[in-house]
């Protein structure tokens, strides 16, 4: 507890960090100012996609800079050796650093949640649950990012980790979509067994409810263009609740291959 | 206490895994209440040596540190390790650093209040992006001295008044004390025995 608390504690007095969750919270009340000056399904369709887009961009930035630095240059500096000294386990350390990591993620999701909650109710929309749904859903793509990041962290300096881990999120992304788009029948039946494959075995990312019913209408903007191939409109659906377990498996899967590639690293 | 406290032969550390040789051939005898520089230039392998007694370097050589293999968790927690340069995480408070170590040894406040005083750090309160490299280097001593370890491992310490009065008082109450420098100063007749690298070798 002690390695998380002090994590936690240091990367909430970084600059980058502070000024990431604060421009996601000027760009979801700018959302809000740009909505109230419209009307019904207009409104809340402009509050739910600077919201969205905020969760996605935002949410990678953080994500991917929190895992990026969850080993290589402060094992290089010498602070993860100091950690390792005190006889603490390195899985645990490894572990401990990410969860604080974590808890700095979550913490980032529930002020911007709560923002875009308070814009939502000042506009008119209430609370707006399917939005609230689609932060959490959001939040655990970004979970995804960072355990990934964190594993890439073990071996790669930050910016390739971050980088890495925005790629992989990408391509969970793209394996969902095709596996729409296969079960719509718009792309050759001579990949529908390789995608088939594919989407059974890696992480998937989480669609909302909210998201999908938004990128079919192409509502959704940044956070979802529209699915269109070869002229055909495809309806990406929303996560099952297995989809949802699954994906929080491999988050589990990857962060013990982080904690299992840590113990024979070398640190200063 | 009677045993060795690090019994070392023909230490190996190599720059990464398969690769060139930084260190080799290095042996250590250090016994409890007693002390060993390691001396030489920069870049001669120095800081490496002591990765190596700490298990932070990966395998390398016939190592034994206070009965135990380098990186035994038990082992570690009765050593106090002082890195070299910063190796601080920015964000947090000097006393939070030295906190952390305490906490992780299972030392309370209190031994963490105690270190930081016979440390001479003289603001535990400022952020440690924010402090002087000679506060750095005091912090650092503070997080060896947490806990009274039974050994001390100070990598580059400056020859402050209060490193002296540590490592005296650690010698006298029968804990060993292995220290590197490039810079030495009194550390050879404080701690008595020495080894000087050149090139990762014995000099």
């Amino acid at each position: 507890m002690a390695i998380t608390r002090t994590e936690a504690r240091g990367i909430s007095r970084r600059r980058w960090f502070l000024a990431l969750l604060l421009a996601g919270v000027g760009v979801i009340v700018a959302g809000a100012v740009l909505a109230a000056g419209r009307d019904g399904l207009m409104a809340l369709d402009t509050m739910r996609s600077w919201a969205a887009a905020v969760y996605l961009v935002g949410g990678l930035a953080v994500a991917g800079t929190l895992g990026a630095s969850a080993v290589n240059r402060d094992a290089d500096g010498g602070w993860v050796g100091l950690q390792v000294v005190t006889g603490t386990p390195r899985a645990t350390v490894l572990l401990s650093r990410v969860a604080g990591r974590l808890l700095m993620l979550v913490a980032t999701f529930a002020t911007w949640m709560v923002v875009a909650a308070i814009c939502s109710a000042a506009i008119g929309q209430g609370g707006d649950g399917p939005l609230f749904v689609h932060g959490l859903a959001m939040l655990e793509n970004m979970v995804l990012v960072l355990v990934v990041a964190a594993l890439c962290s073990v071996a790669l300096g930050p910016v390739a980790s971050g980088v890495v881990a925005a790629f992989f999120y990408v391509s969970c992304l793209s394996l969902v979509n095709l596996m729409a788009a296969s079960n719509a029948e718009v792309i050759g039946t001579a990949w529908t067994g390789l995608i088939t494959t594919l989407y059974l075995i890696f992480p998937r990312a989480i669609t909302s409810p909210m998201l999908s019913e938004m990128q079919a209408r192409g509502a959704a903007g940044v956070a979802g263009a529209q699915l269109e191939i070869n002229g055909n409109v495809v309806l990406v659906p929303a996560a099952s609740w297995l989809t949802v377990l699954w994906t929080l498996a491999w988050c589990g899967v990857i962060a013990w291959a982080a904690a299992a590639s840590f113990r024979r690293r070398a640190l200063s | 206490m009677a045993d060795a406290v690090i019994r070392a032969r023909a230490i190996e550390v190599r720059y990464q895994r398969g690769g060139a040789l930084a260190v080799a051939g290095v042996n250590i005898d250090l016994r409890p209440g007693a002390g060993l520089l390691i001396t030489g230039p920069r870049g001669s392998g120095k800081s490496s040596v002591l990765r190596a007694v700490l298990g932070l370097a990966g395998p390398g050589g016939d190592i034994t540190v206070l009965g135990a293999p380098p990186g035994d968790p038990a082992a570690l927690r009765r050593i106090g390790w002082a890195p070299q340069s910063w190796p601080f995480a920015y964000g947090l408070r000097v006393r939070e650093v030295v906190q952390m170590v305490a906490e992780l040894g299972g030392h309370g406040r209190q031994a963490a209040a105690r270190a930081i005083e016979e440390a001479g750090v003289e603001r535990p309160d400022v952020r440690v992006e924010r402090i002087e490299i000679e506060d750095a280097r005091r912090t650092s001593l503070a997080c060896a001295l947490v806990g009274q370890p039974d050994l001390l491992v100070l990598d580059d310490p400056w020859e402050f008044p209060e490193t002296t009065a540590a490592v005296r008082r650690a010698i006298d109450r029968g804990a060993a004390v292995l220290a590197a420098s490039s810079d030495p100063g009194g550390l050879p007749a404080l701690l008595g025995a020495s080894i000087r690298l050149d090139e990762g070798v014995p000099a």
